[in-house]
């Protein structure tokens, strides 16, 4: 009797213990196309909350009205402050919730889970061990920008190539695969559940590799298909990669081109849209003559078997490292009297884009950035830029060519944007979409190179660009039907995290620590506190025992200390902030 | 400001140092602790990200990096070091990582940061120490200046791991 009434007791705390960090429901394909419903109003079920990537909540329980009264209620510690070769890794990860669950990454991409169902406190659940090494010699950009909640699985994509599900309740590894298999590849981004795949995009692309975006079975991890960026001889795109030229028939193979932000999914027309990266080395296009599709692109692909659709190349023949990778906004809205189903883009060349994702074809664009130089418009029938010229092989924009025999440059926006993988966001209701980013220029110069120079796992990339005086930034406010910006507010410091938007707000994070809400029309400054974290991730919405909160996750400073001595020596200490009213 | 005029500045300002700073200077050169100096060029200034862990302006450079010049062929002298790791080079990318350059009048002269001409002024790096930047100068001298290619020998034990990441290209 004694020892049935021990195991039953016993068996009463594990079975607690399991109701306390279980969650209502599985993650299916279902939910996730419910994402931006009233039935999942309270969650943020995947990195950019919905499909379409338009981070917008349409809680309002914290609104213009009342945000002045944002406290702070929780925050958990987390770890990942241990560095790799260039330094502590940058917090870029956006959080999940789920019915009360809080789930981040840290910059190794550790995944942990949270219990904050109760409204008031961040409670550990389990942190889930990938096994990765943490190699302080490790010569890589160390982020992590969030994980894929997929069935009962907690989804991570790491720095050594590994895509890892661990198990939601326990933690326990349920998957280990070893997806990105060439030196040097890997992944800083997220993974993307879409019902029946997991997509992926190989992120080091500056590391003389081939980017590349694949798909993988939820339940296995196995590889369904792949799409290279960069295409082999003899496939379409690889008659802009001009390697003959140069005696050097292989240039195509250390393209660059990588995946190394999440794309959007529209569910309707079954097609994924990612942006890709540079083409490298990214200043030495003497290396690499051609428009080196498809790098600087969206890509549209069929999420079945991963073919292209089609393809819009922003800056071809690229060197001023405007890559693409930024988030691919999905809206159906009315353009000039029609309705348009349309695909935005903040541009890291300082352009916001609109096209129709049906087709691929331009729409229209309108500048964002203060100060952009590097070519004198866009082309309104082709969208291409008006220097460009598609019978050069090499490209010469209005700041002039930088070349190996001398040429340097400094081009505006800085070399990272603009807006840059800072997630933006779209409101519906108001027909704006927001972007946070950089307001300054960088100065080019070109290091020639040669397959000689190429060195597996190692940077590869012909050149400097380096900033060229004071970098500050803005955050900005588009009318998509337009694209004309309504509003625009400028910052001491650049902005390095993203933003999100709901009904009457639109919030960002700062990094000197300053989480902030404004105006969603006027982005006139409705509430801030400083936590002292720098902040490079975006903040989310979500509702938990009935109420709604904000949450980001904050850490070091990173490479993003832009020289500004106030932010230089802000300590790595990885933070998960919750947010809410008295 | 255009780069002749740069390295004119530069040249100009590397050949400014008194005679007295010189002679404390070396004092505290012969005092210096190799190891902390290791530290600081790998994880405090990440002098590295630049100049490559080798220091020869190549090898693990961060991709933001401006270029920097190889370490391992430097022909600066002593007390010259001691001025651009202090007080960074005016008109390049190379910052200034003493705590207190330009402000305790120890930099080329004693200059100010507002003294120079807008955007002329060395960029603000990850800051330490004058003590520090002795080390990081006598690291400099005893283990990179006038190496040749770095070896696989030289990286596992820069990195204090033998099978550290960074070095498997070497093997």
């Amino acid at each position: 009797m004694t020892v049935k009434l021990k195991i039953t007791g016993l068996s009463a705390v594990i079975a607690a213990s399991l109701v306390s960090a279980g969650n209502a429901a599985e993650v299916t394909g279902e939910r996730m196309l419910a994402a931006g419903t009233d039935a999942e109003m309270g969650n943020w079920l995947s990195v950019h909350k919905t499909y379409d990537s338009n981070r917008y909540s349409s809680l309002n329980q914290i609104n213009a009205d009342n945000v002045s009264g944002l406290r702070l209620i929780t925050a958990a510690t987390l770890g990942g402050t241990e560095p790799a070769g260039f330094g502590v890794g940058s917090m870029e990860a956006t959080p999940l919730a789920d019915d009360g669950f809080l789930y981040v990454s840290d910059p190794w991409g550790t995944p942990y889970k949270f219990d904050m169902s109760d409204g008031k406190k961040l409670k550990p659940v389990w942190i889930c061990d990938t096994g990765i090494d943490k190699d302080s010699s490790a010569g890589i950009l160390l982020a992590n920008r969030g994980l894929a909640l997929a069935g009962n699985n907690v989804v991570t994509v790491l720095n050594d190539g590994r895509v890892v599900a661990c198990d939601n309740d326990t933690g326990d590894v349920v998957w280990d695969k070893q997806v990105a298999t060439d030196v040097g590849e890997g992944f800083t981004n997220s993974p993307q559940f879409i019902g029946d795949k997991i997509i992926v995009g190989q992120s080091y692309g500056d590391w003389a590799t081939r980017g590349w975006i694949a798909a993988l079975d939820p339940d296995s991890g196995d590889e369904l298909w792949r799409f290279y960026t960069i295409p082999a001889p003899g496939e379409p795109g690889s008659e802009t990669w001009l390697c003959d030229e140069t005696g050097n028939p292989d240039c195509w193979k250390t393209g660059g081109g990588a995946a190394w932000v999440q794309g959007s999914f529209d569910p309707e027309s079954n097609t994924l849209y990612w942006g890709t990266g540079n083409p490298v080395p990214m200043y030495d296009p003497e290396y690499r003559p051609g428009d080196n599709l498809f790098t600087n692109s969206t890509v549209a692909l069929d999420a079945d078997t991963g073919e292209l659709k089609w393809h819009f190349q922003y800056t071809p023949g690229d060197y001023m490292d405007y890559d693409e990778v930024g988030i691919q906004l999905l809206m159906d809205t009315e353009i000039d009297g029609d309705m348009r189903k349309v695909l935005a883009h903040f541009g890291r060349n300082g352009i916001f884009y609109t096209l129709d994702r049906n087709s691929g074809a331009y729409i229209d664009s309108g500048t964002y950035v203060s100060n952009l130089n590097w070519t004198e418009g866009i082309d309104p029938k082709t969208g291409m830029p008006l220097e460009y010229d598609p019978s050069k092989s090499l490209q010469t924009y209005a700041i002039g060519a930088i070349t190996r025999a001398g040429d340097t440059a400094t081009t505006c926006p800085n070399i990272q944007g603009g807006t840059n993988f800072f997630p933006t966001a779209y409101n519906p209701e108001l027909g704006i979409a927001y972007a946070v980013g950089i307001e300054g220029c960088s100065d080019l110069s070109v290091r020639a190179v040669d397959p000689a120079d190429v060195v597996a796992g190692e940077i590869f990339i012909g050149g400097a660009g380096v900033a060229s005086g004071v970098q500050t930034g803005s955050i900005n406010a588009v009318n998509v039907a337009t694209s004309s910006e309504v509003a625009e507010a400028n910052t001491p410091f650049p902005l390095y995290s993203g933003v999100l938007a709901t009904p009457d707000l639109m919030f960002t994070t700062h990094l000197d620590g300053t989480v902030a809400a404004y105006h969603a029309e006027t982005l006139e400054e409705k509430w801030s506190i400083n936590v002292g974290t720098a902040f490079q991730a975006p903040p989310i919405t979500f509702s938990a025992n009935g109420k709604q909160y904000i949450a980001v996750a904050g850490g070091g400073i990173g490479i993003a200390g832009f020289g500004h001595a106030e932010l230089m020596n802000i300590q790595p200490a990885n933070m998960l902030w919750v947010f809410g009213l008295e | 400001m255009t780069i002749r005029r740069a390295v004119a500045m530069s040249l100009f300002f590397l050949t400014s140092l008194t005679s007295h700073q010189l002679n404390a200077q070396q004092a505290k050169i012969m005092d210096a602790d190799l190891e902390r100096g290791k530290r600081i060029y790998r994880s405090v200034g990440y002098c590295g990200n630049c100049h490559g862990w080798p220091g020869d302006g190549r090898t693990g450079r961060l991709l933001q990096a401006p270029e920097a010049p190889s370490l391992r062929e430097s022909e600066l002298d002593t007390e010259t070091l001691i001025e651009v790791v202090k007080c960074g080079i005016p008109g390049t990318a190379m910052p200034y990582h003493g705590r207190t350059a330009y402000l305790d009048g120890s930099c080329y002269g004693g200059m100010e940061l507002s003294d120079f001409e807008q955007g002329t002024a060395p960029p603000l790096g990850k800051t330490f120490g004058d003590s520090d930047v002795f080390n990081v100068v006598a690291y400099l001298e005893a283990y990179v200046i006038g190496r040749k290619e770095p070896t696989i020998e030289e990286c596992t034990e820069f990195f204090g791991n033998p099978n550290a990441r960074a070095c498997k290209r070497l093997k």
